[in-house]
C-alpha cells in the first residue's frame, strides 16, 4: 500500500478521513530562533513570464512563483510551479497558483511544529524516487505527510475551483471533450496538472522538495554548481511527473541538510529555463551570471534586467513559460562572484584551449597546402620554362614526320600508278 | 556581461528522425525502387522545414535491414547533408537486430542522442512488407526499456498485403499508427506525408503530463493529421480499417 493510501486510507474516503487538516491553515506563528542573526543577510526573489508560444495564443502564463520571507525568523522559502500546457491542463495555471500557496502555508507549518527536531543535526540527506527508505523513517513519514497535506489541500481547492463557470476563453478556445473533464471528479484534477518546486531555509536548517520537471540547482558552501534534489527519471523530454497524476505523494523526491551548512545560494528554475539553455554548465552559467550582476549592479537593477531577458530567452529558444525564484547568502557575495568568475575563466580557457587547438590544426592545414602549392608553383615555373624546347622538339619531329609521311605516300603512290 | 551572454552559443534543440527501412528479398523492384525515390524526393523538404525552425535541428538517422542491419550513415545527419544511398532488397527480414540496433543508439552516452533537455522526442518511422524472420520480441524488449523509444513519435508503413500488421502495431504501440498502403504511387505519398508531418510535429514545443491517462502526445497529434491528409486515399488504410479490411495489392 502507498504512504498516501496508508496515512489516509484508500482513495474513496480520503476527503472525509483528512476532513481535520484538509483546509489551508492560516500561516502559523514562529518563534524567532536564536541563530536568527546568524543569516541576517539572506535575500530572495522570483519571477515568472508568459512563454512566447503562449503569446501567440493569448494563453496566459501557467507558471507561477513566489518567495515567502520572514526576516526577523530568519525564514525564506521559493517555490515554482509550472502548469502543464497541453489542451487537457487548461487551467494549470490556477492549479499552478494554489500549488505554490498551499505548499508555504504547509511548510511553514511543519517548520513550526517539529522542524527544529526533525532536522537538528541531520548531514545532508538526499532521497530519491527510488530510494528504499526504512519504514519507521522520521524524516521520510514527516516529508510523505507534509507531500500528502499539500496535495489534499490542492486537490480540495481544485474541486472548489471547478465549481466556477467555465470562461469566455475556455469556451472559445478548449475542445468540449476536454472541458468535459470538469464534469469528471476522478479526472478533474487534470485540468489543474502542474510541477511544485520547493526550497525553505530556517537560521537551523533547510531542506528541498520536487516533483516534476524542471531544475534546482545549488552553489553550495564550496561555490560549486550542483543539482541537490535526486532527479526522477521519468521526468524525460516532455513528460513530467505532476500533481495531477493518481499518486503524486510517492513522486516527490527531497533533500535537508541540518547540520549548520548552509547552500550560498538555490535557483529553482522551471523547465522552460532548461529546455533552453540545457541541464549543464549553460544553466550553471545564467545562474552565476545572475550572481555576478547582483554584486556588480545590486539586486533591484538585476530584477530588471532578469524581467526583461526572460521572455527573450523564452522567444529565442524553448518558448515556454519561464520562472526562476533564488535565495541567496548576500554576506558570501564577493566570495560566490569570485567563484563564478573563476569557473568562467576556467571555461573560457578551456575553450580558447581548444580554440587554440582547432586554431593550430587548421594552421597547419593551411601551411601544408601552402606548401603544396608553392611546391606546384615551382613546379609550374619549371615546367613552364622547359615548354619553349620541348616545343621547339616538337616542331622539329613534327617536320620529321610529315616529311617522312609525305616520302611514304610518294612511295605508294607510285607503286600503285606502275602496278595500274 | 549580461545576464544572457552565453545563450547565443546555445544550439536548438535537436529532433532526431529515424527511418528504419525494410530491404528484404520480398521488397525487391517496385516497392525498393518507391522506397528510394520516395526518400530521395522528402530530404529537401526535411531540409526547409529545418531551415524554417528556430526551435529544433531536424537530423536524419536510417537503419536498413534484411540478413542483420545497418546504418546508412555513421551517424545523424541533417537532411541537406544526409546522403540517402539507393538500396537494393535481398535476404531476411530481420526487424528484432533492427529493434536492438535501434535501442543501442537511443543513448545519450554510447548512441545517437544529446541530453533529455538539449532534444525533442525522436520519430521513428517503419517501413516493412513482411514479417520478421529473426526474434522480433527479443528486440522489441530491448526497445520498450528505452525511454527515448517510450517518448517517440512511433509510425509503421505497413508495405503491401503481406505486412505483418500485428508486429508493426507492437512497434508503434498502437494500430492506429500503422498505415498500409497498397500500390506505388502510394507508398511514395505515405513516405512523403508521414515524413513530413512527424517533422513538423516533432520539432515543435509542447508539454503534458506522464500520467497513463494522458490523453494528449504528439504522437496522437501525428496521428490525427496523416489520417487527415491521407482520407479519401483509396489504395491507403490506416490502423483498424487495415487490420478490418483487405485490399487487393497492385505492385
Amino acid at each position: 500500500m502507498s504512504f498516501f493510501k496508508s496515512l489516509f486510507g484508500s482513495k474513496k474516503n480520503e476527503e472525509r478521513q483528512i476532513e481535520p487538516s484538509a483546509e489551508p491553515q492560516v500561516l502559523p506563528l514562529i518563534e524567532p530562533s536564536s541563530k536568527s542573526q546568524i543569516l541576517p543577510t539572506t535575500e530572495c526573489y522570483n519571477y515568472s513570464c508568459q512563454g512566447d508560444s503562449h503569446k501567440a495564443t493569448n494563453k496566459e502564463c501557467q507558471d507561477y512563483s513566489r518567495t515567502y520571507v520572514d526576516k526577523e525568523k530568519g525564514i525564506y522559502i521559493a517555490v515554482v510551479c509550472d502548469g502543464h500546457g497541453g489542451d487537457t491542463y487548461f487551467r494549470s495555471a490556477v492549479g499552478a497558483k494554489e500549488a505554490a500557496d498551499i505548499t508555504v502555508t504547509n511548510v511553514l507549518e511543519l517548520i513550526r511544529e517539529d522542524g527544529k527536531n526533525l532536522f537538528a543535526n541531520m548531514p545532508f540527506t538526499q532521497v530519491g524516487i527510488l530510494d528504499t527508505i526504512a519504514e519507521q523513517d522520521n524524516l521520510d513519514i514527516s516529508m510523505r505527510r507534509l507531500f500528502a497535506k499539500i496535495y489534499i489541500q490542492w486537490r480540495n481547492a481544485i474541486l472548489e475551483d471547478a465549481k466556477r463557470p467555465v470562461t469566455q476563453w475556455e469556451t472559445e478556445n478548449i475542445k468540449p471533450e476536454h472541458l468535459q473533464i470538469l464534469q469528471d471528479s476522478e479526472r478533474i484534477v487534470k485540468a489543474y496538472g502542474c510541477t511544485l518546486m520547493t526550497y525553505a531555509q530556517t537560521p537551523d536548517y533547510w531542506f528541498a522538495f520536487h516533483l516534476g520537471d524542471g531544475k534546482c540547482v545549488m552553489m553550495d558552501k564550496d561555490m560549486q554548481f550542483s543539482q541537490p534534489i535526486p532527479w526522477d527519471e521519468r521526468c524525460f523530454l516532455n513528460k513530467t511527473t505532476s500533481l495531477c497524476d493518481s499518486e503524486p505523494v510517492e513522486e516527490f523526491r527531497y533533500c535537508a541538510e541540518g547540520d549548520g551548512q548552509f547552500p550560498s545560494a538555490i535557483f529553482l528554475g522551471s523547465d522552460g529555463l532548461d529546455d533552453s539553455l540545457g541541464d549543464g554548465d549553460k544553466l550553471y552559467n545564467f545562474y552565476g551570471n545572475i550572481i555576478r550582476r547582483i554584486k556588480q549592479e545590486g539586486l533591484e537593477s538585476v530584477i530588471k534586467e532578469i524581467q526583461e531577458n526572460l521572455p527573450i530567452l523564452s522567444a529565442m529558444r524553448s518558448k515556454d513559460d519561464m520562472s526562476v525564484a533564488f535565495v541567496y547568502d548576500e554576506s558570501l557575495l564577493d566570495a560566490m562572484s569570485n567563484a563564478v568568475e573563476c569557473r568562467l575563466k576556467e571555461a573560457l580557457s578551456k575553450d580558447l584551449e581548444s580554440l587554440k587547438s582547432s586554431m593550430d590544426e587548421w594552421e597547419q592545414k593551411l601551411t601544408d597546402i601552402n606548401r603544396r602549392i608553392e611546391k606546384a608553383t615551382k613546379e609550374a615555373k619549371d615546367l613552364e620554362s622547359r615548354k619553349p624546347a620541348i616545343e621547339r622538339e616538337y616542331q622539329r619531329v613534327k617536320a620529321d614526320y610529315e616529311k617522312t609521311l609525305k616520302s611514304l605516300q610518294n612511295i605508294v603512290g607510285e607503286k600503285v600508278e606502275t602496278d595500274s | 556581461m549580461g545576464l544572457l551572454d552565453d545563450v547565443q552559443a546555445v544550439p536548438r534543440r535537436t529532433m532526431t528522425l529515424f527511418l528504419l527501412a525494410d530491404v528484404s528479398g520480398s521488397m525487391r523492384g517496385s516497392k525498393i525502387g518507391a522506397v528510394n525515390d520516395a526518400i530521395r524526393n522528402v530530404l529537401p523538404i526535411v531540409n526547409d522545414i529545418n531551415d524554417s525552425n528556430a526551435d529544433a535541428e531536424i537530423k536524419v538517422a536510417a537503419l536498413t535491414f534484411s540478413n542483420g542491419c545497418d546504418w546508412v550513415t555513421p551517424e545523424p545527419k541533417i537532411a541537406a547533408d544526409f546522403e540517402w544511398t539507393d538500396q537494393t532488397a535481398n535476404g531476411g527480414t530481420d526487424l528484432g537486430a533492427a529493434c536492438s540496433e535501434l535501442a543501442s543508439k537511443l543513448s545519450q552516452s554510447h548512441g545517437f542522442m544529446k541530453s533529455g533537455s538539449g532534444s525533442f522526442a525522436p520519430v521513428l518511422i517503419l517501413l516493412s512488407d513482411g514479417g520478421p524472420t529473426d526474434d522480433f520480441e527479443r528486440g522489441l524488449s530491448q526497445l520498450k526499456q528505452n525511454n527515448w523509444y517510450k517518448a517517440a513519435i512511433k509510425i509503421a508503413i505497413a508495405i503491401g498485403d503481406d505486412a505483418d500488421l500485428e508486429v508493426l502495431a507492437k512497434f508503434t504501440g498502437n494500430i492506429e499508427m500503422v498505415i498500409q498502403v497498397h500500390d506505388v504511387e502510394s507508398l511514395k505519398k505515405v513516405i512523403k506525408c508521414v515524413v513530413v508531418t512527424s517533422s513538423q510535429v516533432g520539432s515543435k514545443s509542447s508539454s503534458s503530463s506522464a500520467g497513463a491517462d494522458a490523453p494528449e502526445t504528439k504522437q496522437e497529434e501525428v496521428g490525427q493529421a496523416i489520417a487527415q491528409q491521407l482520407q479519401g486515399e483509396s489504395n491507403v488504410q490506416i490502423g483498424q480499417e487495415a487490420a478490418n479490411v483487405t485490399m487487393d495489392d497492385n505492385w
